[in-house]
């Protein structure tokens, strides 16, 4: 396999050359603070685990071996941080909203709670509420569902690299992101044409 | 063709150019003459843009002095100390105690077990039994043969 330019520049780190390590987290920092980000929908919280993502790679770089591209590599470590995350503070993760049904791996249970925002109407089509609630809309999705469709939306990630991320297979991949998508179409009609 | 079909769960991959290029020459005439694939590929399509459209946060100022701070950190943990941080109770800390201790019991067990193997240990085992033999004169001039034990059990059976 050949190897990517990052993957290279992570060799040169391996080999003792810290400005190596300064580049890749320069490149990488914004991404993976997005990636958690939306996986979490809390600011404060994705940095906190954007920097755990830092420092495994940091404290990796004796054992790294270019085994797949290294953006598939730290996105595996994004991913780990954040399913390990979710399962430690699950409470931290839920939505309530009569909008968003809770989606579970095999069927989509729509919840009858009040929902207690205080927007109006006219305010859900401000923008900023938009990403709001859309990101309340992905942050609702099961926790595979969710990692593999951030994975591939956001950063383009084939369903092979999503396999290795998330540990599932490609066919498991291709029902992730299938279902995935019917749960947000569901979730977030209101906002399309 | 009715409001679900089968090739339904293939317009994800057709989306995301998963497809082989037989199954998506396969897709792409299906979609043409299906307007339930239609529908459906043109709502996947607008629900990437949504998702998309959302905007991306800032790292906040204080995100990479906290990292860094956390690897030095690190790095002090991993390498042990530095001159400027040298302290008594630093150096006997931790695990250093423990790997002092597991040495020295590896180093008396190595003595033990070779102390027991060794040869010299062998052969006086073998003379003090043979003590007799030493009265007669003729094998205390051979004693130099003593490496060659067969040489002397020999000499004192001829004398037999």
């Amino acid at each position: 396999m050949k190897t990517d330019p990052d993957s290279k520049i992570m060799l040169r780190f391996r080999k003792g050359d810290n400005a190596a390590f300064r580049i890749l987290f320069d490149k990488y920092k914004k991404k993976i603070i997005n990636f958690c980000y939306r996986f979490c929908n809390n600011k404060e919280l994705a940095e906190e685990l954007a920097q755990e993502v830092f420092l495994r790679v940091y404290k990796a770089s004796s054992t790294y071996r270019p085994e797949a591209n290294f953006s598939t590599w730290i996105f595996k470590i994004a991913t780990n941080v954040c399913l390990n995350e979710l399962r430690k503070k699950q409470y931290l993760f839920k939505t309530e909203s009569l909008d968003v049904p809770i989606a579970s791996e095999k069927r989509d249970v729509t919840r009858e709670i009040k929902d207690d925002s205080p927007l109006q109407p006219q305010e859900i089509l401000e923008s900023k509420e938009k990403d709001h609630l859309i990101r309340k809309a992905i942050s609702s999705l099961p926790a595979k569902q969710r990692a593999a469709l951030l994975l591939r939306i956001y950063h383009d990630f084939s369903y092979q690299e999503i396999g290795k991320q998330i540990k599932s297979t490609e066919s498991g991949v291709k029902t992730l992101i299938h279902r995935g998508r019917q749960n947000l179409k569901k979730a977030l009609q209101r906002f399309m044409e | 063709m009715g409001k679900y079909c089968k090739f339904n769960d293939k317009i994800s991959l057709f989306i995301d150019g998963e497809l082989s290029l037989k199954e998506l020459k396969n897709i792409e005439s299906h979609i043409e003459k299906c307007p339930a694939c239609r529908k459906e590929s043109e709502t996947l399509i607008e629900l990437n843009k949504i998702l998309t459209g959302t905007g991306e946060i800032e790292p906040s100022p204080g995100f990479d002095p906290a990292f860094w701070q956390k690897v030095n950190k690190m790095d002090k943990k991993t390498t042990g100390w530095s001159l400027t941080d040298f302290t008594f109770s630093e150096w006997f800390s931790g695990w250093r105690p423990y790997a002092a201790t597991a040495m020295v019991v590896f180093i008396v067990a190595i003595i033990l077990v070779f102390g027991k193997l060794s040869p010299l240990k062998t052969n006086d085992i073998i003379i003090a039994d043979h003590l007799e033999l030493f009265q007669d004169f003729e094998i205390i001039n051979q004693l130099d043969l003593l490496e060659n034990w067969e040489v002397i059990i020999s000499l004192s059976s001829e004398k037999k």
